[in-house]
């Protein structure tokens, strides 16, 4: 009983450990191939107008939606100290800081993240995947390093307009709910607003660009088990990448902190 | 002045040159380092003549059972290998091993001359270029249209636009699908598919052609229609082939028909007398071992309950 318990442990446990192993090897592959011929830039082109131009609508909606309620929110806790005037400056902050790159990572891995793995297993599973590389194209070239570079370039421009609508968002309820003046709201903001939030703003995108890519592409391409796998295989690439992105939220914050620290 | 910018332009082309260098040795090292070369070394072609093209020794590969156990055999240039087995007996692990799309756990397969398993993919890449492979369901991209699925090897390759539409005009012709070009693969039905597969694999005029159950769910017609194409592609193209299949039908219609060319027909010829049948071997697998190879005759009137119970 404890002897069998034992085995499936260890079995499930070098399993974990071969997955880290090739999830990096994939993800350093993938990186390498950017920067060695054949390159695709079609393929990359392709990939940024499908994660880019395809995620405006989930990203404008979140990022003003999640302005207007930070707002509304921090509003109601600011009144007890008499502080309302400042909710320009802490919507700002925060979704400079945390809640643009945050989120918009989010939405774009639920949208984005999950149709890299859905394409890529169901190449797996129809032997597409094998196809290309008779036909002598290395899918990791073809088709990954695309996808990083796509991330990596678009998941901080969505971000940027994604904060950019959750501060005027957070302005239509400051001047039509809290009744304060939107040049007095807009000044705040302005006053808030200093280079080590944009730098921090802009460093977290391109990092959760790169996992939410790394990780859908790692989860297609390991797909097994048919259609049914491709299924398994979209689900996994969602939960993993969001954790990895909060995980790694937090300690790219800590070093950040140490290196842009808060004036 | 003249003087100035044509000097000016002399140490901006050796710049260049420079960065050129720097950048090329940088690309290599990193492409050493996570194995993504993209050098455009041949491999080295190191068989004899009268060796043959594909060769197995005790090959042995397992998973999570075993796959192939103690697998020999050799096919020589020019001559279909046609592979029979049930289910899971690792029919279609052979021709993924010949891709160097896995390796073996034990053994050695050679394939023009050299150890597939002590390629790296550049040499892989290399060694499928002359290979062709039609997959089972035929693994077209869907994302592309029919013309460019055909041309997909050649477009990769860089290969001029004109060159291109030529050979898939040609291709396309060959396997009777000209006015498809246009069409996406999800418009295609099951049989047309396969002979897409088939235009596809033939583009780049591969010396070793690879069908992994190619009739498989398909009608008594429409697979006829597929081993005549691979008949006509081992008799006018002369390329070397293995057939894996199940089916007894396919494998023996491939084996009894052949093909020439009269002007600009193509004149099919049919041997009933399978003693007189040369240039096709069968080799039938069972639970990863080779349990019969010879001539379709040979198994035709071999005694092994196996086999008497495949045939039947």
């Amino acid at each position: 009983m404890v002897a069998g318990l034992l085995r499936r442990l260890n079995s499930r446990l070098k399993l974990a450990v071969e997955g880290v192993q090739d999830y990096v090897l994939l993800s350093a592959r993938g990186t390498a191939a950017l920067f060695t011929r054949p390159r695709y830039p079609n393929e990359i082109l392709a990939q940024m107008d499908s994660l880019g131009v395809g995620s405006l609508s989930i990203v404008v909606l979140t990022g003003m939606f999640t302005g207007m309620v930070l707002a509304l929110q921090s509003a109601a806790s600011l009144d007890t100290f008499g502080a309302r005037p400042y909710v320009g400056r802490l919507v700002c902050v925060s979704m400079v800081r945390e809640l643009g790159p945050v989120l918009t990572a989010l939405m774009v891995t639920g949208r984005v993240g999950s149709g890299m793995a859905a394409v890529l297993g169901s190449m797996v599973v129809t032997q597409q995947i094998d196809a290309l590389r008779v036909l002598g194209t290395d899918p990791v070239r073809k088709l990954v390093a695309p996808r990083i570079a796509a991330a990596v370039v678009m998941v901080p421009l969505l971000t940027v307009l994604s904060d950019v609508l959750g501060i005027f968002g957070a302005g239509l309820i400051s001047i039509f709910n809290l009744k304060l003046s939107w040049a007095y709201y807009w000044r705040t903001v302005g006053n808030a607003l200093v280079l080590n939030d944009v730098v921090m703003g802009l460093v977290k995108p391109v990092a959760f660009g790169y996992i939410l890519a790394t990780v859908g592409c790692y989860a297609g391409l390991s797909t097994t088990g048919g259609t049914q796998g491709v299924g398994v295989s979209t689900t996994r690439s969602v939960v993993l990448a969001s954790v990895l992105i909060l995980a790694s939220d937090f300690f790219m914050t800590k070093i950040l902190l140490l290196l842009f620290p808060v004036v | 002045m003249g003087d100035i910018l044509r000097k000016i332009q002399e140490a901006t082309q050796d710049v260049g040159d420079r960065v050129q260098d720097v950048t090329d040795r940088v690309t290599e090292s990193v492409a050493e380092l996570f194995g993504v070369g993209s050098a455009d070394r041949p491999p080295e072609r190191q068989r004899a003549l009268d060796e043959p093209i594909v060769s197995f020794r005790d090959v042995h590969l397992a998973f999570d059972r075993p796959i192939l156990r103690g697998v020999s055999f050799d096919l020589f240039a020019g001559s279909t290998k046609v592979v029979l087995g049930g289910s899971g007996s690792g029919k279609t692990t052979l021709l993924r091993l010949i891709l160097g799309l896995i390796r073996p756990d034990a053994g050695s397969v050679r394939v023009d001359g050299v150890d597939v398993a002590k390629l790296d993919e550049d040499g892989l890449r290399q060694l499928r270029l002359n290979i062709g492979m039609v997959f089972q369901e035929g693994a077209l991209f869907d994302s592309l249209s029919v013309a460019e699925n055909v041309g997909f090897r050649l477009i990769e390759d860089g290969e001029p636009e004109e060159l291109v539409e030529a050979r898939v005009a040609e291709m396309l012709g060959f396997v009777g699908l000209q006015a498809h070009a246009d069409k996406s693969p999800s418009e295609l039905s099951g049989g047309q598919r396969r002979r897409v597969a088939f235009a596809r694999a033939l583009a780049a005029r591969p010396g070793i052609m690879l069908y992994d159950e190619p009739t498989t769910g398909l009608d008594p017609i429409t697979a006829t229609t597929i081993t005549d194409l691979i008949v006509k592609v081992r008799d006018l193209d002369g390329a070397t082939s293995i057939l894996v299949t199940h089916q007894l039908r396919d494998a023996f219609n491939v084996a009894r028909t052949f093909v020439h060319r009269q002007g600009d027909e193509f004149v099919h010829h049919r041997v009933q007398e399978l003693a007189q049948l040369a240039g096709t071997d069968f080799l039938m697998l069972r639970e990863g071992q080779v349990v019969f190879e010879g001539s379709p005759h040979e198994l035709t009137v071999s005694q092994d309950p196996y086999i008497r119970e495949f045939l039947s």
